[in-house]
């Protein structure tokens, strides 16, 4: 590989980040893609032209017309091309249009090529992320032609913007410290679940919109609780994919989900669709994990969701026919309910007045998972009620707008203008009594009803290994099972500022949180549909 | 979400759709199967069921193809057809304008103006298109 003369990028001195402690070396092999931005062949007119454009005088170009005067050089891409491969970085996509290439490399090839040192850093508000001080060098033949290299670090928007968008999320570092924090192994043994079985054999696929994982923290979260590291595969959709960056942004939600799900069931292969946050990302990985012939999913978790007053009729449908679908297809789906009470609204502008159910955890075809804090001496449970952490989250719950009560839940409730209740079932959630999780190099706990729908996905791959075939839809089967059977624990107690738990089904906890060996007894013990299709 | 228009959706800007088509047989067909407990269909029996007509597929397609757009891909399980073309094209294809907007958390989308129309030629098999409009929609429920 030719060693050239390099010279500095103008513009690319990056400071540091104030307070940001160096933490050390990156792992020479990880495999970074970085975007180069390349020259307009006419730069003036381009300008002129956007400006336009801002200033509501659209005046539109052709594709083509666009591209010849507009986009790079064809000469410009093929020399960043060559450059590329002489250097041995592999070309993921070149596009005259968008004036961009992007490059994939090592951390050690890449930090060669363009004479940068990257590094480990921890920031200062928490989490850690890829940095790099000075600036990115270039060959001399490319540095008119390369305006700017993205990726090698990522530190900038990723930062700030997740931060923010996590306040209005509701993951926020709680100044109080948890009263208690449990291993998912131990909230596992709180709600008896099966022992003996691990989940061989079934695929867990679970929904992200945003986030990542590192196999890193997976492989020392799994060692440290005893556990063989389950086979944790990403998929992508519409362009999603596995981005961890800190532990404050949504990688939280991705590791929570995958700890969960792989603390309880050790034993599953679990499939990670990395989407973007919008309907179509949402959609298109809802469909793109039910009709997985790859990896096959028998069991969905999906922990994002917004109030149902949010989100569009067409989008609702879509997502609602898919998990019909997947109910048809034997799939079984749990959604988190909310962690924002009966209201569903983050308090602050936008909350809309009212008590709102929360999608797609109101889908009928869904088992929405509620919250609980439980209260555990001696290794038993000696309290359990509603999570409600006054001013600081509870349990979503309520009564849809959109979907009418299911067949299966009127033995259960019938009020409310006839529409369907959530949730259907409920988990230990309150922050205060968490899930100790492991999140980009840091011991978190957490909780939210997050947290309940990979529980209850981790318990179900257990069922489907006891009985031999898959749950599929569950809550004709759920609300179908003998309240004398005991599968649930029935929470009696507490509210989520709009309903009150009490006995039987609530819109607080659903039927209840699980007896996983009396769950198990009763589901076996069930007659079985034998009629064909 | 309080956010602020900036200005048009740049007409050069590479957008992918996911179009989604409506079912071979009425959906009512398959919630009666689920009210009476009916074993589950395997995947394949799904898709020739209630997936997309190959036809309807193809037809979209086609009509893709013939107004410039590229087909990313197809999937008659998921009834969906993942179609790219600019912006320009795309809106005057769904008779809408597309504006680009800026959120108080700093969050950059693009959203159509008015109804996304469908094309005349697709009404008889589009149910819904998806992905001119990219409000982020959901919120993570993860709380430390």
């Amino acid at each position: 590989m030719a060693e050239q003369q390099r010279v500095p990028l103008p513009g690319s001195d990056k400071q540091p980040v104030r307070g940001a402690e160096p933490i050390g070396d990156l792992y020479p092999a990880e495999r970074l893609e970085v975007t180069l931005q390349l020259r307009p062949r006419d730069g003036h007119e381009l300008a002129a032209r956007v400006d336009g454009l801002a200033a509501g005088r659209p005046e539109i170009l052709s594709r083509e017309e666009f591209g010849q005067q507009f986009g790079a050089d064809p000469a410009d891409l093929a020399a960043v091309e060559a450059f590329a491969r002489d250097n041995g970085l592999v070309v993921v996509d070149a596009s005259a249009s968008k004036r961009t290439v992007v490059l994939s490399g090592t951390v050690a090839r890449l930090s060669a090529v363009f004479g940068v040192a990257l590094a480990a850093y921890a920031h200062p508000d928490g989490g850690t992320f890829r940095g790099r001080q000075g600036p990115i060098y270039v060959p001399p033949a490319l540095a008119n032609i390369v305006q700017g290299v993205f990726g090698l670090d990522d530190r900038p928007a990723a930062r700030s913007h997740l931060r923010r968008l996590s306040d209005l999320d509701g993951i926020q570092i709680l100044a109080k410290r948890p009263r208690a924090s449990f291993s998912p192994i131990q909230i596992g043994q709180l709600y008896d679940f099966p022992t003996g079985v691990t989940g061989q054999g079934q695929c867990v696929g679970i929904i992200e919109l945003g986030g990542g994982f590192r196999t890193a923290d997976l492989k020392t979260y799994f060692q440290q609780l005893g556990l063989p590291m389950p086979t944790v595969v990403a998929v992508s959709v519409d362009h999603g994919r596995n981005q961890p960056t800190g532990p404050n942004s949504a990688d939280a939600e991705v590791m929570l989900d995958i700890e969960v799900v792989g603390a309880v069931a050790p034993g599953v292969k679990i499939a990670v669709y990395f989407a973007p946050n919008t309907d179509q990302g949402f959609i298109d990985a809802i469909t793109a994990a039910v009709h997985d012939t790859v990896n096959r999913p028998s069991v969905i978790s999906i922990s994002w969701g917004a109030p149902e007053v949010q989100w569009t009729q067409a989008s609702l449908t879509a997502m609602d026919q898919a998990f019909q679908a997947a109910a048809a297809l034997g799939v079984t789906v749990y959604c988190a309910a909310g962690d924002n009470g009966a209201s569903d609204f983050p308090p602050g502008p936008g909350q809309q007045p009212g008590n709102h159910a929360d999608f797609p955890a109101s889908s009928p075809h869904v088992v929405g998972c509620g919250g609980t804090t439980i209260t555990v001496t001696n290794n038993a449970i000696t309290n359990e009620v509603v999570w409600n952490d006054t001013g600081d989250g509870a349990t979503g719950g309520g009564f849809s707008a959109v979907f009418p009560t299911p067949t299966w839940q009127t033995t259960v409730q019938s009020g409310q203008g006839g529409k369907r209740g959530v949730p259907d079932v409920s988990g230990d959630a309150s922050p205060l009594t968490g899930y100790a999780v492991r999140v980009d190099g840091q011991s978190e706990v957490i909780g939210g009803t997050s947290a309940v729908a990979p529980l209850w996905a981790g318990l179900t791959a257990l069922l489907n290994n006891k009985l031999g075939k898959p749950l599929g839809f569950a809550n004709p089967v759920l609300y179908g099972l003998a309240p004398s059977a005991g599968a649930f624990f029935d929470i009696t107690q507490g509210n989520n500022n709009g309903f009150n738990a009490g006995p039987g089904w609530d819109a607080c906890t659903g039927l209840g949180r699980p007896d996983g060996a009396k769950l198990l007894a009763a589901i076996a013990s069930r007659p079985v549909a034998v009629s064909a299709p | 979400m309080a956010a602020r228009a900036i200005g048009p959706t740049h007409p050069d800007e590479h957008i992918e759709l996911s179009v989604l088509l409506k079912p071979r047989r009425p959906l009512d067909e398959l919630e009666a199967r689920l009210d009476q407990g009916l074993p589950p269909l395997t995947r394949e029996e799904y898709a020739a069921r209630y997936g997309a007509d190959p036809a309807d597929v193809a037809r979209v397609e086609a009509f893709a193809r013939a107004h410039g757009l590229q087909v990313i891909e197809s999937s008659p399980a998921r009834r969906t057809v993942r179609l790219a073309g600019t912006a320009g094209d795309l809106a005057a294809l769904f008779g809408t304008q597309l504006v680009e907007y800026q959120s108080e958390d700093g969050t950059r989308f693009r959203a159509p103006t008015g109804t996304i129309r469908i094309p005349d030629e697709l009404a008889e098999v589009v149910q819904a298109v998806f992905g001119l409009d990219t409000r982020p929609v959901a919120r993570r429920r993860a709380r430390g």
